[in-house]
């Protein structure tokens, strides 16, 4: 299981972090994977910059775009995914 | 249990005068309660100097303990006699109450105070006594959780003359619209409110004299406590949360860092109040840009910190009580509603500086401080007590 952790301070939600979700949430639906992770909001993680700050379990990302959730998906946490079936 | 008495009061001023002939004065001390309605005779600007003189002395003497007599012989040495008529420009009452419970009661030349009790109009026995020549009536009673008692100035008890009453509202109407009014449980500004509006209404929107209620109503006493801010010591983190958690009443944690420290010590996951989007269904969400809530059991708001203060102090600039807030459910309209919905005020300021926020620090304050103390400038003037300790 994943935990996506998407800053819902007031920065990061001026900066699109519900689209940034909701696009997110589409991208685990394609792939059914609703099961394996878990999208949550959380409070400013005090590193307001210029794009959204999201967690990946314990990894942390600052200046993340709203538009690029397919990207972000593919290429922060597919892998993880992976990573998870093969251990 | 302690209990609170929550007042409130309006003045109409008669028609074409610009000042009202009544004065209200109210002085608070966490261990003393004090109100004054004063009526100064005639109307306009004369009235309204004698009315306030008289009702800023007597507070004021009263609160430093000052005994009727005392009090009635400094008014009689300070302000003038109406020679006409052999009358004092101004009359007053004052109810004097210690510990929230024993309250004393002492009318010269007004109408009488009215007690509702249990659903009744009470009547207090009243012993009457000379003093300088004057005429007074006293009452010692007890003031008990759920009375409301209402102050009226003249110009209520002859509310609309001639008109719908002939005789004018009258202190009988007046107590038994009180006691009906009594049945909905609002509070003292609503109660002040109905009872100006019938005036109002009563003299039809002209009134005759200058007309004042003073609204009270007893009940428990709201405490809320503020944590906001981790602690300069990290070891003082697990006291923090039991102080919070301890203290007696509405519970409240600003600020990220302290919301997770909370959930730490509890042991106990901090979850934002917030679904994807397209599981909202058509729950509103929140305005883009408004700092979020979460929640922890046994807490009863949890908020951030800096943003949330800050906009509750903009609240609070633009609402005298709890009525004027904007509805919303949004942190700041909920720490503000809590605020101005309680008597006490506890605000821990953990001190800890932030290295992220260093830029924050303005003259040896961190923003944090300083919106706190705004607040706490805020509900004070609000008659409020408030205590602020740093951690
Ligand atoms: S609001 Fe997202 S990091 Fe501050």
């Amino acid at each position: 299981m994943i935990t996506v952790t998407i800053c819902v301070g007031s920065s990061c939600s001026v900066r699109g972090s519900d689209e940034f979700a909701d696009a997110l949430e589409r991208e685990i639906e394609k792939r059914g994977l609703g099961d394996r992770i878990r999208l949550v909001g959380a409070f400013c993680m005090e590193q307001c910059s210029k794009g959204i700050s999201v967690k990946v379990d314990d990894q942390q990302y600052r200046e993340v775009h709203f538009l690029e959730a397919a990207s972000f998906f593919e290429r922060e946490i597919l892998p993880r995914l992976n990573r998870e079936e093969s251990s | 249990m302690r209990l609170f008495i929550e007042v409130a009061w309006d003045s109409l001023a008669k028609h074409g005068e610009e000042l009202c002939g009544d004065c209200v004065r109210v002085a608070t001390t966490p261990q003393s309660f004090i109100v004054v309605l004063s009526d100064g005779l005639g109307s306009g600007v004369k009235a309204n100097i004698m009315a306030t003189l008289t009702a800023e002395i007597a507070a004021s003497m009263f609160q430093r303990g000052a005994s009727v007599e005392e009090v009635i012989s400094t008014l009689v040495a300070t302000l003038p006699e109406c020679s006409v008529r052999k009358l004092a420009y101004a009359t007053f009452a004052a109810l004097l109450v210690e510990r929230g419970r024993d309250a004393y009661l002492v009318e010269y030349d007004t109408p009488p105070l009215i007690l509702i009790r249990g659903g009744q109009i009470w009547s207090l026995p009243r012993v009457e006594r000379e003093v300088e020549g004057r005429k007074i009536h006293e009452a010692h009673f007890w003031l008990q959780e759920g009375d409301y008692l209402v102050m009226v100035s003249d110009g209520y008890v002859h509310a609309g003359v001639g008109g719908l009453y002939r005789l004018g509202w009258g202190w009988q109407n007046i107590a038994v619209s009180v006691r009906r009014w009594v049945q909905t449980g609002g509070d003292a500004h609503s109660l002040v409110r109905a009872l100006s509006n019938t005036a109002m209404r009563l003299y039809d929107g002209k009134p005759g004299d200058d007309s004042t209620a003073v609204a009270m109503r007893v009940r428990r006493t709201v405490v809320a406590t503020i944590w906001t801010g981790p602690p300069a010591d990290r070891e003082q983190d697990a006291q923090a949360v039991a102080r919070l958690m301890k203290s007696r009443g509405i519970k409240v944690i600003c600020g990220g860092t302290t919301a997770q420290i909370a959930a730490r010590v509890l042991g106990q996951e901090l979850k934002v109040d917030w679904v994807p989007p397209s599981k909202r269904g058509n729950t509103p969400s929140r305005a883009r840009g408004t700092p979020p809530t979460a929640r922890l059991d046994g807490v009863d708001l949890v908020t951030e910190g800096i943003l949330t203060l800050g906009q509750t102090v903009s609240l609070l600039e633009q609402a005298k009580t709890v009525h004027d807030l904007p509805p919303g459910e949004d942190a700041a309209s909920r720490l503000a509603r809590i605020l101005l919905s309680a008597d006490e005020i506890h605000f821990l300021v953990g001190t800890a500086i932030n290295p992220n926020q260093v830029a924050d620090v303005i003259r040896g304050e961190s923003m944090r401080m300083l919106y706190v103390k705004e607040l706490a400038r805020q509900l004070e003037q609000r008659n409020k007590s408030v205590t602020l300790e740093r951690i």
